[in-house]
């Protein structure tokens, strides 16, 4: 199967609908030198599952049976010397995981039965399990993972992906964020959907699943007629002020943002419509009207209706992993809230046939210690070698990509940095991540930063 | 202990031995006193060493110092809480006893240490009243003041040698009860006596009497011994420590001379040596440096390249380096990468960019025809050029829209246009000049381009990073901005206020001002001391450099800069400037006699607290005091406690404060710091400030250390002596006349200020990779004039503001937009967006509910709040919503110009806000109030909104749309008009 034409059309349309904005339209972006791999399939949607606190890697995606074996020991030396001499990384008190670990599906991934959904999907996922940073603390660390370095400064991920492929559907913003259960201290950094250097218009825009993008609703003493004639006043108006003006493109740009104004006044309130327009059999899917996992289930569906109405890049953001104290319970509400859904999520793409089109990513600010954290029975932060995983569009999924050593502390093989999935995720979206670039400060700034690379592997 | 514990962990993390060389120098200088074990004879004591009495004479607590203390006078403190319900008053009964005694033997557990040694205590006077007491022996005691049941007190005594030297004995004491900082010199009480006996301390300890009842509960703790009186409050010791020379290092088994250059030329140099097209050299230290890991050979990049197989080798072709070859390097760089300067000399940088060189004065050219200013002078030689002609001057009604706009974010009233209509056209635009002059003295100015040196100075009211506390203190700042504005401070002024206040006084408005310095985020959530620290003295070289130098320091972070003639060295010994410094709650003017003695019991009490939470912990394996939260603390307060710390808190909260900088150079004694919490702040030691060298860090790595490194600026420029100022001597550095940078970054500044972009566009950025100035003599001619006008601000205003170039139309002419499509001679006004601040204040402000504020803590944003923006709490992650929708500063990073961008969310705001539809509700109420004839309504309702009078050509559509629709629904289309939403 080609995707070409397809493709070609969508970079025609993209191209047009960007000439009529003044912003910088990256017309450069869209030179097919930029795209990589053109054979290959490639997603065009992204859905961002951010785990915020930090979930734990022997628990979830990377089995360590030595854990047991060696449990309430110290770390030994053999691995403690691999240990980065930071803060947060004890060496005592080895504490096995409370979940065992089963193979699943053709591929044998093995998955935490606290993730039994989720690890019905084993064959669609890829596992990363190498992939580590320097940053053990929830601020910095949340803007490693989605901008690839501590101070945020620069783009975000979704940030970059919006910059490089534009809008499908102009109606909607073309990069949204939710933050879910942002309960507690772990705020979210707004760095995570920031654009760095790079315009302002490329940023995402946070929205709240169930009330949807803000002031849409027309005012009460507003009726339809009424914004039609206030729209064709304003429109005479700006018009007149236009005439024979310097800068006449950024004044005409924000003329026709009030054309898309309406049409996303008319479109934003169908897209967060779901309870008139999904079904009961969807609702379970996704664990909708579960106490535990309704907000989830709610920002999940909304990332599939987003898919469907060509929103390019989604970014979930559950809150709550952090578990210091009592990762059991910990661990088990987090699994309550997200299991469901995001398997619901995984299994609706599929059977809609959009999942060969999405892009679905995992993953935390870093993993947890295999050490107990004090006596708490929790885990500290521990960026040193944790589990994300990506499937769906792009992505060769029934895989596990690095490994750990024995006791999941330190990546071992194949080590990759944020900066590498960054740019694994803007490859399966067919982007060349080392072409793509922006002058900043006489820089020409890429995705890749200093060293990142696209993990092959990963890419179907 | 912690300190030398973090070492080690720097030392482990470094490999590198020259740092714990250093390190261990340091921790020794100046020696600390360091009481040994407690030794409890006693089971009635814990941690909080809680004595109880039993009636006898009984040492229950008492412990060796290490080393012996034989120097001519020491100070020593300790808390002391009697339970008032235990004190026993005379002559119902025997009264109290109770001491710490100071002897130079350890004597068993019921000596006296009575015998002519130092006791400082609790006993009963002639009165027969317990007082606070200090003795040599029974017969000689002084007494302070009544023993106060339920209180912590602190008890600090001088004890000293009347005749100096190690063989003559203690025969002072002085005695302070709850003592302030600034009663040095008044003692509550005094002794001396002739016999005394112990010339050398070596042990002490806490001892009750007979009067001592076994009901009793004494509570002493945070003892402490120090060589003088500041250091007991945790200040600045009087003479500055001199940081140690770093120590020679081991003899190498390498000659850099003999056996490392041979290598260097015959197998490098023939590509790495000069400047060369590779882009290395590896003939100049610190260009080595970028590649190699001193101490490290086996991190070290040149290192891999050589022993490589891939394409990475080094040399690309021919034979590898032999085995010897590369051991010689490794042991090299193992060795500390010693280099001989003479032989390969670091080159002086030097540059031919136009912006390092000296302002020159330009010629002014002929004034042209339509010319008011120089200004105008010097863009018609580019226009001339060009072959372009300016635009003709804007309309009236325009043009003072413009002027209110970009001096003073809010649109004019009515009124002045009617005033300005009044006057004959021909002499408006003459008249407008002495309006510029009443502008730029208004609160209002003040507030606008405040806010523009806000984005700027990156300043928001919380630390920033994932805890993101609030500031409380911050607005303070913001008020010291806007006035500076508003009384036209001169800039060389403002810049030294900003950069070095504490070092010039510590007057109110300069500690204040340091808030520039202190705006820099402030992660409250890391544990390694060392990363916090590095990651604000970062950001405070990065906003230093770009807000006053235009200077992108931020590459020469990790290497020297690929462009700009800054190495990696330049950029750590402009840090160096600030290492001895960091933000805190700086306690101001009003509140200092007050706050050393909130603050010293307050940690006091926070200190014993934290020490009992640690034990407990401690017992349960946890490892370090460090993982002690200071809300852990703040739950664990003794409930016995707990009223005291929370009225001490609340104290605390009452003083007034500035979210300033504060360092080793700023007097200490005058400037109190308040406790703000956060989980794991920087330490709060002012001695954590002392022996702060700056290292180079090998590729920006914290924990990769090069060089040390002194103050300096960058090498580019003529170099200064740099004194104990070393914040003062920069900014005076920064704003000498021979400075070239300064003047031309804050006038281009201005330029941006008012056109919406600056004769160099990259604002911030005058380096290499900077856009170059669209009229370099323009720019110059303006800086010359900022330096020749003392810094006035308002005069570089005016010469712009008064500028045919600033007055002329926006229209768009074919043919100088054909040969000049980039306006870069300026021959015509370019429209631009208004800031979010000044939509939401313009809007306000047209519909007559802007609320005039004089500053104070910042206000809420909602609907009922009609301040002007600048005085809304400005949080870092949690923008308002018109800062998220219409590009605010990120206020996490310098923002040097804010982004343009257009959405649709901007036009779904403006036409659906509660906001937007209260205030064209608003001024419909008022126009309605005033006619109700529809003609008078719709021409009321543009002149209102948009400053002008409806013109023919709209009328009658206007005066339709009123008919059919409403006056309110008019007024909303007119706030959300191109018109109404650009400077035009």
């Amino acid at each position: 199967m080609s995707i070409n034409p397809q493709r070609r059309a969508f970079l025609r349309q993209s191209a047009v609908s960007m000439t009529g904005l003044t912003s910088i339209a990256l017309a450069s972006s869209l030179q097919p030198t930029l795209l990589r791999g053109n054979e290959r399939k490639i997603a065009r949607s992204v859905i961002f599952l951010y785990m915020s606190g930090g979930p734990s890697q022997v628990d979830t995606f990377d089995p360590k049976p030595a854990l047991a074996t060696y449990s309430g020991q110290n770390v030994p030396e053999s691995i403690a010397r691999n240990v980065p001499p930071i803060k947060r990384s004890g060496l005592n008190n080895i504490m096995p995981s409370h979940w065992s670990f089963q193979p699943h599906g053709e591929s044998g991934i093995p998955v935490s039965e606290l993730l039994p959904h989720t690890a019905q999907h084993a064959d669609d996922l890829c596992v990363i399990r190498s992939v580590k940073h320097l940053n053990p603390v929830h601020g910095p660390g949340e803007c490693v993972c989605l901008t690839g370095v501590a101070g945020g400064d620069r783009p975000s991920i979704g940030a970059w992906t919006t910059y490089a492929l534009g809008n499908i559907n102009e109606n909607l913003p073309t990069f949204m964020a939710m933050n879910i259960h942002s309960d507690g201290m772990q705020f979210p950094q707004r760095a995570g959907w920031s654009t760095g250097f790079l315009p302002a218009k490329h940023q995402g825009v946070v929205i709240n699943p169930a009330t949807g993008i803000k002031f849409t609703d027309l005012p009460e003493d507003t009726p339809q007629q009424r914004r039609i004639q206030q729209l064709q006043l304003l429109d005479f108006l700006n018009e007149k002020h236009r005439k024979d003006k310097l800068n006449a493109d950024l004044l005409q740009a924000r003329i026709k943002s009030y054309e898309m104004t309406a049409k996303m006044q008319v479109a934003a309130p169908e897209l967060f419509d779901w309870e008139t327009r999904e079904s009961e059999a969807t609702r379970i899917l996704y664990g909708i009207g579960k106490e535990n996992s309704h907000e989830t289930g709610v920002a999940c569906l909304m990332g599939r209706r987003m898919v469907e109405r060509g929103v390019r890049f989604i970014q979930i953001r559950v809150g709550g992993w952090d578990a210091h104290g009592n990762i059991k319970s910990n661990h088990s509400r987090q699994a309550a809230r997200t299991d469901k859904p995001i398997a619901g999520l995984l299994r609706d793409l599929k059977q809609r046939g959009l999942l060969t089109s999405t892009l679905v990513v995992w993953a935390g600010e870093f993993g947890r210690t295999p050490t107990m954290e004090g006596t708490a029975n929790g885990r500290d932060h521990s960026p040193n070698g944790y589990s994300i995983w990506m499937a769906g569009g792009g992505v060769q999924g029934g895989q596990i990509i690095g490994q750990t050593d024995d006791l999941g502390y330190v990546a071992t093989e194949r080590p990759v940095s944020p900066f590498d999935y960054h740019a694994t995720i803007l490859a399966a979206l067919g982007i060349d991540p080392a072409k793509l670039s922006y002058n900043h400060l006489g820089r020409e700034e890429t995705p890749l930063f200093n060293d990142g690379a696209v993990i092959e592997e990963v890419l179907a | 202990m912690l300190s030398l514990l973090s070492s080690l962990c720097r030392l482990l993390l470094a490999f590198s031995v020259l740092a714990f060389f250093q390190a261990a120098a340091h921790a020794q200088t100046p020696q600390n006193f360091t009481i040994g074990n407690w030794k409890k004879t006693s089971s009635n004591t814990s941690q909080f060493f809680i004595i109880q009495g039993n009636l006898n004479r009984q040492t229950p607590l008492q412990a060796p110092l290490e080393p012996a203390i034989s120097q001519n006078s020491f100070f020593i403190r300790y808390t002391l809480k009697y339970p008032a319900e235990h004190i026993d008053q005379p002559p119902e009964s025997s009264g109290e006893f109770f001491i710490l005694w100071l002897d130079d033997t350890e004597g068993n557990e019921t000596s006296g240490h009575s015998n002519q040694t130092p006791n400082i205590g609790v006993h009963v006077d002639k009165n027969l009243k317990n007082k606070y007491m200090i003795r040599f022996s029974s017969p000689r005691q002084a007494f302070a003041s009544e023993l106060r049941g339920d209180q912590s007190t602190q008890l600090v005594a001088h004890i000293s040698k009347s005749k100096p030297g190690i063989e003559n004995p203690y025969d002072k004491i002085a005695l302070w009860i709850n003592p302030k900082v600034v009663q040095r010199d008044r003692p509550d009480t005094q002794l001396q006596v002739s016999n005394a006996r112990v010339s050398t301390i070596r042990w002490l300890g806490f001892s009750t009497g007979v009067k001592t009842e076994t009901t009793d509960r004494i509570t002493v703790g945070d003892i402490q011994i120090a060589h003088n009186w500041e250091e007991l409050f945790g200040i600045r010791m009087q003479t500055k420590v001199t940081a140690p020379k770093p120590l020679t290092m081991p003899k190498p088994s390498i000659s850099f001379a003999k056996d490392v250059v041979p290598i260097l030329q015959q197998r490098c140099f023939q590509c790495h040596q000069g400047v060369n097209k590779t882009g290395f050299r590896l003939d100049v230290a610190d260009e080595v440096l970028n590649q190699t890991t001193p101490f490290a050979a086996g991190t070290s990049e040149l290192i891999h390249r050589i022993n490589a197989s891939d394409e990475t080798k080094m040399p690309p072709e021919g034979e590898r380096l032999s085995p010897d070859e590369i051991k010689t390097l490794s042991v090299w760089i193992d060795e500390g990468m010693r280099w001989d300067e003479v032989l390969f000399p670091t080159p002086k940088l030097t540059s031919e960019h136009w912006a390092f060189q000296p302002i020159q004065t330009p010629v002014i050219p002929a004034k042209p025809k339509h010319g008011r200013t120089a200004i105008d002078a010097f863009l018609a030689k580019q226009q001339k050029q060009l072959g372009v002609t300016p635009n003709e001057v804007a309309p009236i009604e325009t043009l003072i829209r413009r002027l209110h706009l970009t001096v003073t974010g809010l649109p004019p009233s009515p009124e002045f246009l009617e005033l300005v209509l009044k006057v004959e056209p021909a002499n408006r635009q003459d008249w407008l000049d002495q309006q510029v002059k009443t502008l730029l003295a208004t609160r209002a100015y003040g507030e606008h381009w405040g806010r523009y040196w806000l984005d700027i100075a990156r300043w928001a009211e919380s630390n920033g990073h994932q805890h993101n506390r609030f500031r409380p203190d911050a607005w303070r700042y913001r008020d010291y901005v806007i006035s500076s504005f508003a009384q036209n401070k001169p800039f060389n002024l403002f810049l030294k206020e900003q950069i070095a206040g504490d070092e010039i006084s510590t007057g109110d408005d300069h500690v204040i001002a340091t808030g520039f310095l202190s705006a820099a985020r402030y992660s409250g959530n890391n544990l390694d001391k060392q990363i916090q620290r590095n990651e604000i003295l970062v950001d405070v070289t990065n906003t230093t450099a770009s807000a006053f130098l235009g200077l992108t320091m931020e590459c020469a972070q990790c290497h020297t800069h690929k462009f700009d003639p800054i190495s990696i060295r330049d950029y750590y010994r402009f840090q160096a400037f600030f290492a001895e410094g960091q933000p805190g709650s700086v306690v101001l003017e009003e509140g200092r006699e007050a706050a050393p003695q909130l603050i010293a019991e307050y940690w006091n009490l926070f200190d014993q607290t934290k020490g009992r939470v640690y034990q407990e912990l401690k017992k349960k394996g946890s490892p370090e005091p460090i993982y002690v939260a200071p809300e852990t603390v703040n739950r664990r307060i003794p409930n016995s406690d707990r009223a005291f710390y929370n009225q001490l808190k609340k104290q605390l909260d009452a003083l007034p404060k500035a979210w300033g900088w504060y360092s080793t150079q700023s007097d200490y004694l005058s400037l109190p710091v308040a406790p703000h919490l956060m989980r794991w702040p920087l330490e709060r030691e002012r001695t954590a400030l002392y022996q702060r060298p700056t290292y180079l860090l090998i590729r920006g790595d914290i924990t990769n250390r090069g060089p040390e490194v002194e103050p300096g600026v960058p090498s580019v420029f003529a170099q200064i002596p740099v004194d104990d100022k070393p914040r003062l001597t920069l900014a005076n550095w920064m704003t000498s006349p021979d400075n070239p940078l300064t003047a031309r970054v804050w006038v281009n500044r201005i330029w941006q200020g008012h056109f919406g972009r600056g004769i160099v566009e990259s604002s911030s950025d005058f380096g290499t990779q900077g856009t170059t100035p669209s009229n370099q003599d323009l720019l110059d001619y303006l800086a010359s004039e900022l330096l020749s006008h003392d810094w006035d601000t308002a005069h570089i205003h005016s010469l712009i503001l008064n500028s045919h170039a600033y007055r002329q139309a926006a229209t768009q002419q074919t043919t100088a937009l054909e040969r000049d499509p980039n306006n870069s001679s300026w021959w015509g006004w370019n429209p631009y967006h208004l800031h979010s601040e000044a939509v939401h204040d313009s809007i306000l402000q047209v519909s007559g509910s802007l609320t005039s504020l004089l500053g104070g803590p910042s206000r809420q944003p909602d609907n009922v709040t009609k301040v002007r923006s600048i005085y809304l709490e400005s949080r870092r992650n949690t923008p308002s919503y018109l800062n998220e929708v219409f590009d605010g500063p990120t206020t996490s990073h310098s923002c040097s110009r804010r982004s343009q961008s257009i959405s649709p969310l901007q036009s779904l705001y403006l036409l659906n806000s509660k906001f937007t539809h209260q205030n064209a509700d608003k001024i419909a109420e008022v126009i309605g109030a005033k006619t109700d004839k529809i003609e008078e309504q719709a021409a009321t309702a543009v002149l209102s909104v948009l400053g002008r009078h409806i013109r023919a050509d709209e009328q009658p559509t206007v005066v339709k749309f009123l008919q059919e629709t409403s006056l309110k629904d008019l007024c909303l289309v007119l706030l959300n008009s191109n018109e109404f939403i650009h400077v035009n």
